[in-house]
């Protein structure tokens, strides 16, 4: 079942163009996703901004081979804001956004649009550290992975810093 | 172990709504509609859930996914508006909340075998809105997770903002009191990203 919501891209190459955003991943609202009014559930929000961030994974050559050889990413923060709802069999496509990365630390922002309205219905903001996971801890991003960040970042920087990025939570009161 | 596995296995199956799953799911679908007690202590973080984390939530190292604390930050929270009284009798009347914002800080791991204790706060209470905070924790208090989501009470049919209703006011105003006397929690009202110290 879920790897059929897997979508399978190639690496990045040294001198291939990069699309500002990323615009890789598509998928539909599916059954075991949607509460008793047939909307997608929160918890399936973030599932959907998981995909997307494995093509991320996959496009700057975090894959199998990667982690087994002992390193990875891990998520430190999450911010996920919910603007509109989702049905059932909706066609939804996410896009990412590399904000920055430094030696160990990447930063991104994912949106997901409705394929028919083109509306959007959440931002994802996450920042993720990179990790020895044999270790358990913070260690560098290999250059393989770093060059095609930088790579990304390039391409990304001529998009301005969506408002959502960097907010804080809180209730706005009127007076 | 074997227990362990059996639950993934329900688990699993829940999701695509088979067989044993399906039971399940009809069973938790039940266990939601009754309102549990209304809490007690209301002058410190509320204890809204202990749940172990199983199989079916880890990935191939036994660690917690990260996805699951979301889950279990939302889940716990909604353990905490049944406790004041927000059942499937208060959303059959056209009202619930929908939740606008939901912010994640994965701390430590949590590993299979887990017990995990999650508490609730309440940041602030309007008319239409609640912020609240959880913190999830192993049972000797290490901290492995904290959220922090703003729910927006809704009218269901208007697909509009509404104020919230006076009989879940009724417990949840004098909660929202006595946990604005309580001190922020470190990691409320901070952007991704921004260092805690």
């Amino acid at each position: 079942m879920t790897e059929a919501l897997r979508q399978q891209v190639n690496a990045w190459q040294v001198g291939e163009k990069i699309n500002a955003p990323l615009d890789v991943y598509r998928c539909k609202v599916i059954q075991e996703w949607v509460d008793y009014n047939d909307h997608m559930t929160e918890a399936a929000y973030l599932t959907v901004f998981g995909w997307a961030s494995d093509v991320l994974f996959q496009f700057i050559g975090v894959d199998d081979g990667y982690r087994s050889a002992g390193s990875s990413f891990y998520t430190v923060e999450t911010h996920i804001i919910y603007e509109r709802e989702a049905a059932l069999n909706d066609s939804l496509k996410v896009t990412t956004q590399i904000l920055d990365f430094d030696a160990k630390r990447l930063h991104f922002n994912h949106e997901m649009f409705n394929v028919a309205t083109s509306q959007r219905l959440s931002t994802c903001e996450q920042m993720l550290v990179h990790v020895d996971s044999t270790a358990a801890k913070a260690s560098a991003i290999k250059p393989s992975v770093s060059l095609a960040l930088e790579a990304v970042l390039a391409s990304h920087r001529s998009l301005p810093t969506p408002p959502e990025v960097g907010r804080i939570m809180k209730i706005k009161r009127k007076n | 172990m074997r227990d362990d596995c059996l639950v993934a296995v329900m688990q699993g199956l829940k999701q695509v709504g088979f067989g044993a799953g399906e039971t399940l799911a009809a069973y938790e679908k039940k266990l939601f509609s009754g309102a549990t007690e209304a809490p007690v202590n209301i002058d410190a973080p509320i204890e809204v859930q202990r749940r172990r984390i199983t199989a079916d939530w880890a990935d191939y190292n036994g660690h917690t996914n990260d996805s699951r604390y979301m889950q279990l930050s939302s889940e716990a929270l909604d353990v905490f508006f049944r406790s004041i009284g927000f059942s499937n009798d208060y959303l059959a009347t056209g009202r619930s909340f929908y939740t606008l914002e939901s912010h994640v800080r994965y701390i430590n791991e949590s590993k299979v075998g887990d017990e995990i204790v999650v508490t609730a706060q309440v940041i602030l209470l309007d008319e239409k809105k609640v912020h609240l905070h959880s913190v999830m924790s192993q049972t000797d208090g290490t901290v492995v997770a904290t959220g922090e989501h703003i729910y927006l009470h809704v009218d269901t049919k208007l697909k509009k903002a509404c104020p919230i209703g006076a009989e879940l006011l009724l417990l949840l105003a004098p909660i929202a009191k006595a946990h604005a006397n309580l001190p922020k929690p470190e990691g409320v009202g901070r952007f991704v990203g921004q260092s805690v110290k």
